[in-house]
């Protein structure tokens, strides 16, 4: 990474991104950027405030009562919204000793709270990169956490924005390909998070492919033996891991490129060249 | 025994390509080097699969 003047810098990476962390918005308004980091709190914590509600914060009740414990919600989408995530563990944790019925809207509060932990790893991304970026340089184009967050909601949408189109057509292709051959060889019993709580985790990861199919077939029930249930579970899980590195894909060539429109690239890590 | 073997196989296949994508920027390299990565990991998980199954075999 080449270094800035401190007449040029906004302020520190990491701790930009470690406030965002831990408060959305936070790492914006330390870099002076207050509009976007209020526009952003309120974004990520009203998706998550709106899934508490629906679900009366018991999302982490689905997690099997063995599987508990202080560490266990780190393997959750919630984790890229870490404050949240811990004020919903220290008021609510994984729920009152006697069983109760959950809210109508259980799951759909679940998918919010989700929603605004991997939102929020976008807006780390951003506050890293703003810290990085000259307070001069205007650079054009979408910024690398938008093309990021493009390339989680539809796999190989970030490549193609980038010109890279044959890379989009494969990705594309084989992760939702294979997810939707998962979801058929289970029988839909993979689209449950209380089923399959950290599997569903892993397929979130594949963005609307993975949030659709769940919303539209409502989970369906299982009711009879599922010859293929372990394999197919398995097949719809890894696009959405195997995603991530699409997602840090995309994001190292918009980041390079963005650098070098601000006049930052071309001095310690060499830009990565790509074809467009 | 063959079903499963197959499966992995095919579920193998996006895990090489995603990962040759990953380390390559550009698409013609990665492209040409995938059946050798492909048989490189096929390899290596076949040979964690034995040494499991001869230490199973040896302690339980």
């Amino acid at each position: 990474m080449a270094e800035l003047r401190p007449s040029e810098r906004r302020g520190d990476p990491l701790v930009a991104l470690f406030l965002t962390w831990f408060l959305p918005g936070a790492g914006h308004l330390y870099l002076g950027r207050v509009v976007p980091g209020l526009v952003l709190f309120l974004v990520v914590e009203g998706l998550f405030g709106l899934g508490w509600l629906l679900s009366d914060g018991r999302t982490f009740e689905l997690l099997d009562p063995e599987l508990r414990g202080p560490l266990a919600t780190l393997l959750t989408p919630e984790v890229g919204n870490l404050g949240a995530m811990i004020a919903q563990i220290r008021v609510v944790g994984y729920g009152a000793e006697m069983p109760s019925p959950f809210p109508r809207h259980m799951a759909l509060g679940g998918i919010l709270c989700a929603l605004s932990g991997i939102l929020n790893l976008f807006v780390m991304a951003h506050a890293h990169l703003a810290a990085r970026t000259p307070r001069s340089a205007r650079p054009r184009g979408l910024p690398p956490a938008l093309l990021t967050g493009i390339a989680w909601l539809v796999p190989g949408l970030g490549h193609f924005l980038q010109g890279r189109r044959l890379r989009a057509l494969v990705v594309g292709g084989l992760l939702v390909g294979f997810f939707a051959l998962g979801t058929w060889m289970a029988e839909g019993s993979n689209l449950s998070r209380e089923r399959h709580f950290y599997y569903w985790s892993g397929q979130v990861l594949l963005g609307l492919p993975a949030i659709l199919t769940e919303l539209v077939s409502c989970r369906p029930p299982v009711t009879g033996e599922l010859v293929l249930g372990d394999v197919g579970l398995l097949y719809a899980c890894m696009p959405g891991l195997l995603n991530i590195l699409c997602m840090l894909d995309v994001h190292g060539v918009a980041e390079d490129r963005w650098l070098e429109r601000s006049g930052v690239g071309g001095e310690g890590v060499p830009a990565r060249e790509v074809s467009a | 025994m063959i079903q499963h073997v197959l499966f992995f196989l095919a579920l193998s296949v996006p895990i090489v390509v995603i990962g040759a994508f990953y380390s390559e920027p550009e698409d013609a390299p990665a492209l040409r080097n995938l059946p050798r990565r492909y048989a490189v990991f096929v390899g290596a998980c076949a040979l964690v699969a034995l040494v499991m199954l001869a230490l199973e075999a040896l302690f339980l």
